[in-house]
């Protein structure tokens, strides 16, 4: 959505049309995280379930990895380890923004009230 | 058949486990801060908020549950795996920095703030409660089938023993004060755990240093030496159930109470933003040891010349005492999983019937049933309906509804269908309102047992949404619901859309 069109309309919260600064660039970084991990599912689960349809479905028990069937490696141990990763990445982006932004209340424990806020 | 041991040393690890956990709350400082009792952890930076985190979260479905579905059904487990740990990224990429500000103690505190109405407060608070339920009977479960081994007794006069315990326990640490040592109770726990795993595999001449790889090969020595592929990828679940259920537990993370009042307390967001990472590896030492345990035990009814046996799920959940004993572990160790198994479901059935008790005496009790209510009298209301909601798990605990984990999975699609959805809009979109929240709450509980209620007449809802699944589909369509009905009534108070606007999204600046 463009400035002028966001000035334009009464202000609100959505995660697809997020407000610019701070909040876009928090949501740009959800969505570059949250899909991968998304995907990640999917992909892993549909390419296992293919290849077992195929002749190549034979290559999931024979190829070994940290002394486990390729499929089980992936899913029980990979993902999880990939979620860890994504958490780390996103964790260091928040940190970095936390210096360079000390006095953004995102960064901060909690919100006023509402009382307050009126 | 289990090699007979001598019980007594396992039930002395037992009681020693709980003395000690008894002397860690009593000499932990959160003692001086009976508040944070129940969600309390350790805050010592990051690792005590992911101690507390993992500690929280490890019940009788992650001690017990996961490795007994492991050895049911081999591959289909490890949704649990990935829904259990995507959850909490999920929740720490979506909602765990916005619901710390808005400095909400509960669920329906949370829902009846974010969206002004007392009715959509009552109805999260009873989901809430049935939540919790539906846990504790799954700890029930564990425990009444560990009294049951330890004592040699029947399954229902070990679930009345277990839950005498379990409740005289409770009673015991709420009249010395014990706050729990969270730090503790989790490096116990996984020692409990991860220990006698890496004397299994000693004992079976696998690798034993990192028994999370070492049980691989006996995987390959099942199949090769004896033609068992049990384990194979959607042999015993199709891809759609594989998938409903991990979306679900991954949703229902989100949505568990108990999961979400973890970010009410810590008082450093980035300890808490941490927290959730180190919690999520110590939560992960788990689920990567669980399925060890199915397989190994697999390997050993192989050996004893019943390879193929339709695995029993009354006794499956016990594939972690069973894998212990057929190996001829010693009785200590054999002892300390039991004695981990059941502090794991104590602690947990403990958490959960607190919240259930103060949720009814605070959120129900005060505003519906006694305006006028004082301190006290929600205080004596909070003690009568923890008895009352005991009596009603152990009840409950009676029925053979199933498995550990899938008990526990109903309790997820519950919250999933519910309390994700109420949480997700409430902090994503500030045109969520009240009667949004309200028919999309009411839809989730239609949905999560629609199955037992429909599926005699309509088998699909059976297939759409299985009664451990149904946030997998539910969920988007309780947010659908919300936001259809959202649109179609008036907007919440500009009061709300503000403070959403400026102290949880700070984006008051841009406008």
């Amino acid at each position: 959505m463009s400035e002028h069109n966001q000035q334009n309309l009464p202000p609100s919260i959505n995660f697809f049309k997020p407000r610019k600064g701070t909040m876009a660039k928090e949501v740009k970084l959800i969505l570059l995280l949250l899909i991968p991990c998304i995907l990640a599912v999917f992909v892993c689960q549909f390419g296992i379930f293919l290849l077992l349809k195929t002749e190549w479905g034979m290559l999931l028990d024979e190829i070994i990895i940290f002394n486990l069937p390729v499929s089980y490696w992936v899913t029980g141990q990979l993902l999880p380890l990939w979620f860890i990763l994504v958490g780390v990445a996103f964790n260091i982006w928040l940190d970095r923004n936390e210096n360079r932004h000390v006095e953004a209340i995102r960064y901060r424990a909690k919100g006023r009230s509402k009382e307050e806020m009126s | 058949m289990p090699t007979p041991i001598d019980h007594t040393t396992p039930l002395y690890m037992v009681i020693g486990m709980f003395v000690l956990f008894i002397l860690g709350g009593l000499t932990h400082k959160l003692r001086k801060h009976p508040e944070n009792y129940g969600f309390g952890g350790s805050y010592t930076g990051w690792l005590g908020s992911g101690a507390a985190i993992a500690s929280n979260w490890m019940s009788a479905a992650s001690i017990m549950g996961l490795a007994g579905i492991f050895y049911v059904k081999g591959y289909y487990a490890l949704a649990f795996v990935i829904g259990w740990t995507g959850g909490y990224i999920l929740l720490l990429l979506l909602m765990a920095s916005q619901i710390r500000r808005f400095g909400k103690f509960t669920a329906p505190d949370f829902v009846g703030f974010r969206y002004e109405s007392e009715t959509a407060r009552t109805i999260a608070a009873l989901i809430s409660i049935t939540i919790s339920i539906i846990y504790c009977v799954a700890q029930y479960r564990g425990i009444a089938l560990l009294v049951a081994w330890i004592f040699g007794i029947d399954y229902r006069s070990a679930l009345l023993l277990g839950a005498a315990i379990t409740i005289g326990l409770i009673v015991i640490y709420g009249a010395l004060g014990v706050a729990r040592n969270q730090k503790l109770q989790y490096f116990v726990l996984i020692t409990a755990f991860i220990v006698p795993l890496m004397y299994l595999n000693q004992q079976l001449g696998y690798f034993w240093i990192l028994p999370q790889f070492g049980y691989g090969k006996a995987m390959v020595d099942l199949q090769q030496h004896f033609g068992f592929f049990w384990a194979e990828p959607f042999t015993t679940v199709s891809i759609y159930h594989w998938l409903a259920l991990c979306f679900t537990l991954i949703f229902g993370t989100c949505g568990l109470p108990h999961v979400l009042s973890r970010f009410y307390l810590t008082p450093r967001m980035r300890d808490a933003r941490w927290g959730v990472v180190l919690g999520l590896f110590f939560i992960s030492l788990i689920y990567w040891s669980a399925p060890a345990y199915g397989v190994l035990t697999r390997l050993l009814d192989a050996y004893s010349g019943a390879p193929f046996k339709v695995a029993d799920p009354a006794t499956a959940d016990m594939v972690i005492v069973y894998a212990a004993t057929q190996a001829g572990l010693p009785e200590y160790l054999v002892g300390l999983l039991v004695a981990g198994g059941m502090a794991a479901a104590f602690y947990a059935i403990s958490g959960l019937l607190q919240s259930g008790s103060a949720t009814f005496a605070y959120d129900i009790y005060p505003r519906i049933l006694r305006p006028n209510a004082t301190e006290q009298n929600k205080l004596l209301m909070a003690k009568a309906f923890f008895l009352l909601l005991s009596a009603v798990v152990l009840l409950l605990s009676f029925l053979d509804i199933g498995m550990i984990a899938e008990i526990t999975a109903i309790a997820f699609a519950l919250a999933g269908n519910t309390i994700f959805p109420a949480f997700l809009l409430g902090i994503w979109w500030s045109r969520a309102n009240a009667a949004g929240v309200i028919s999309g709450m009411l839809a989730g509980i239609f949905i999560t047992f629609s199955s037992l209620l429909l599926g005699d007449f309509i088998p699909i809802v059976k297939t759409v949404f299985p009664i451990t699944s149904s946030a997998f589909l539910g969920a988007p369509l309780v947010i659908i619901i919300m936001i259809i009905v959202s649109r179609a009534t008036a907007a919440p108070s500009p009061a709300t859309v503000s403070f959403l606007i400026q102290d949880v999204h700070d984006a008051g600046g841009s406008q």
